[in-house]
């Protein structure tokens, strides 16, 4: 559902200005979807002329018209009512409890969306300025740094980036030696050392791209004698992505132990736009690329993937995984994730039916059948390809 | 602009329209008498004015303050009106969540969107002499 409002709101950003950027198209969409209304009647107060106002808008004449005549109606009616017996049972009889003032502000608020939707409207500041601001970095002419000071600031960034550079180089050696001696280890030292490196790595990965940006954000970029300092960042950026294979490998290794949950998948998902921040990063620095750019494109790249994680049938695949390939199987982990997997758990039991406790196989056999009876129960907008495996 | 009348007028169509939705919003809700309904409404209309006030001074005010040496109304609006809507629809969306989307949290927090956003519109509207002056500009 995120991924659906989510994708409304870029949507609709896109059709105002398809040029800004992806998280300016967001805000686009959001302001679009909750705001559109005022701002038009804003924008309506300001474009007419006072004599077209008065034309166009006469709260006067329309009381005049409706509220003068409906006020005296309802008075005659009243008087009429207990002058004439007859007159009053006929009034009587007219029933309005088929208004339900729920549905009637329910259809409002919809009314009041949909308006929005269909006049989209701009954050026009935000908008203007974000499609101003290209993606290279440009040399800062007025504000230049010294010559003296670039050499300083050179020298700095190569002194710690070699620094840098023999830390990590140092680190996985002994990270590879510990993923030598895995096997030896139980589990909870291999959740242990999973968790708490990727804790650790998305605290350094930060550090490491801040660094890269602090150094160039400017001149830097320009200096010519900034090759080493290149060769040195593009070094550690290597180093940090072999760092994140290695990861990659202890949370594999854990997984094929003890199986994915949504939190290892989570693990995998943050590795890999981890990769994609370093690259963008070696991209920004190598093509002289500002701020912006590695905004843009993470941003673009990320909402990429949540798409396409949002097509995978998670619950199926951790279910299928679990039960064929990992060493050890959670069954009450699987029991409790959605109603996807009851046919695939079903089938576990009926080819192992002596493989679980008799309280996890009872769990799985209720699963089941509270999942059939909720099918059958469906209406026919409701039916899936589950509804075909009932028959 | 004359900020005190503006405020206080403002506070007033801001009051006058949260009460009207309020008690529409009640009569359809609750089973009410139409005398209930008339305490109901001009019992909201006194508290949502001294909130409205309230709120227009802590919450637009300070926008008007910053840029009204630099800028017009129109402008104003244009610059701060976005964010301001989109902080203020987090926080009732937020406070909807939170209240595990109960009926009248929905019903009261809608009702303090649409009237904060439509506060601002009235606040910031160019009054006529102004819309004089930039004609003849």
């Amino acid at each position: 559902m995120i991924t659906s409002v989510l994708s409304l709101f870029i949507l609709l950003g896109t059709i105002l200005e398809s040029e800004s950027s992806i998280y300016i198209q967001f805000f686009n969409g959001v302001y679009t979807t909750i705001a559109s209304f005022f701002a038009r009647k804003f924008e309506q107060f300001n474009e007419e002329t006072i004599s077209v106002k008065k034309k166009s808008i006469n709260y006067m004449y329309w009381f005049k018209m409706i509220g003068i005549p409906l006020f005296t109606l309802t008075i005659f009616i009243i008087l009429y009512q207990s002058a004439n017996p007859y007159f009053n049972e006929i009034i009587q009889k007219i029933d309005l409890s088929f208004i339900n003032l729920q549905w009637v502000l329910f259809t409002v608020f919809g009314y009041f969306l949909m308006n929005n939707i269909t006049n989209p409207i701009e954050i026009e500041p935000l908008t203007t300025t974000d499609l101003k601001i290209s993606n290279k970095l440009v040399k800062n002419e007025t504000n230049s740094q010294s010559e003296e000071s670039l050499i300083q600031e050179n020298q700095l960034g190569v002194v710690l980036f070699v620094v840098l550079n023999s830390l990590i180089i140092f680190f996985l050696i002994t990270d590879v030696f510990f993923i030598s001696k895995i096997t030896d280890l139980q589990a909870s030292d291999l959740s242990k050392t999973v968790h708490e490196g990727v804790y650790a790595l998305i605290v350094s990965f930060v550090f490491a791209i801040s660094i890269i940006l602090y150094f160039f954000r400017g001149n830097l970029n320009f200096f010519s004698k900034n090759r080493n300092l290149k060769l040195l960042t593009f070094a550690w950026i290597t180093l940090n992505i072999f760092l994140i294979f290695i990861t990659y490998y202890k949370n594999y290794l854990y997984v094929t132990h003890y199986g994915f949950t949504y939190k290892r998948i989570g693990v995998f998902m943050y590795l890999g736009l981890s990769i994609i921040g370093l690259v963008t990063t070696f991209i920004k620095v190598n093509k002289v690329y500002n701020l912006w750019y590695l905004f843009r494109k993470n941003f673009q790249i990320a909402y990429l993937l949540l798409i396409l994680s949002t097509s995978i049938n998670w619950d199926v695949l951790i279910t299928k995984y679990n039960t064929t390939i990992a060493k050890t199987t959670d069954i009450n982990y699987l029991i409790q994730l959605s109603d996807n997997n009851t046919f695939l758990l079903k089938k576990h039991v009926e080819l192992y039916p002596n493989k679980g406790t008799s309280e996890e196989t009872l769990n799985i056999e209720t699963k089941y059948l509270d999942y059939i009876e909720k099918l059958k129960e469906q209406d026919w907008q409701e039916l899936t390809f589950d509804n075909l495996k009932t028959y | 602009m004359n900020i005190i009348l503006n405020t206080i007028t403002t506070a007033a169509k801001a009051a006058l329209l949260s009460s009207g939705l309020l008690t529409l919003a009640f009569s359809s809700t609750q089973d009410l008498y139409n005398y209930d309904l008339v305490m109901i409404f001009f019992i909201s209309l006194l508290i949502t004015f001294f909130i409205s006030i309230g709120m227009i001074i802590f919450t637009v005010l300070p926008f008007y303050y910053i840029e009204y040496e630099r800028s017009n109304t129109r402008m104003m609006f244009k610059k701060f009106f976005p964010y301001y809507t989109i902080v203020c629809f987090s926080c009732c969306l937020f406070i909807i969540i939170t209240q595990n989307f109960e009926e009248i949290s929905i019903l009261l927090f809608s009702i303090a969107y649409v009237t904060a956003a439509q506060s601002w519109v009235w606040f910031f509207k160019p009054k006529k002499n102004e819309l004089n002056n930039e004609k003849t500009k």
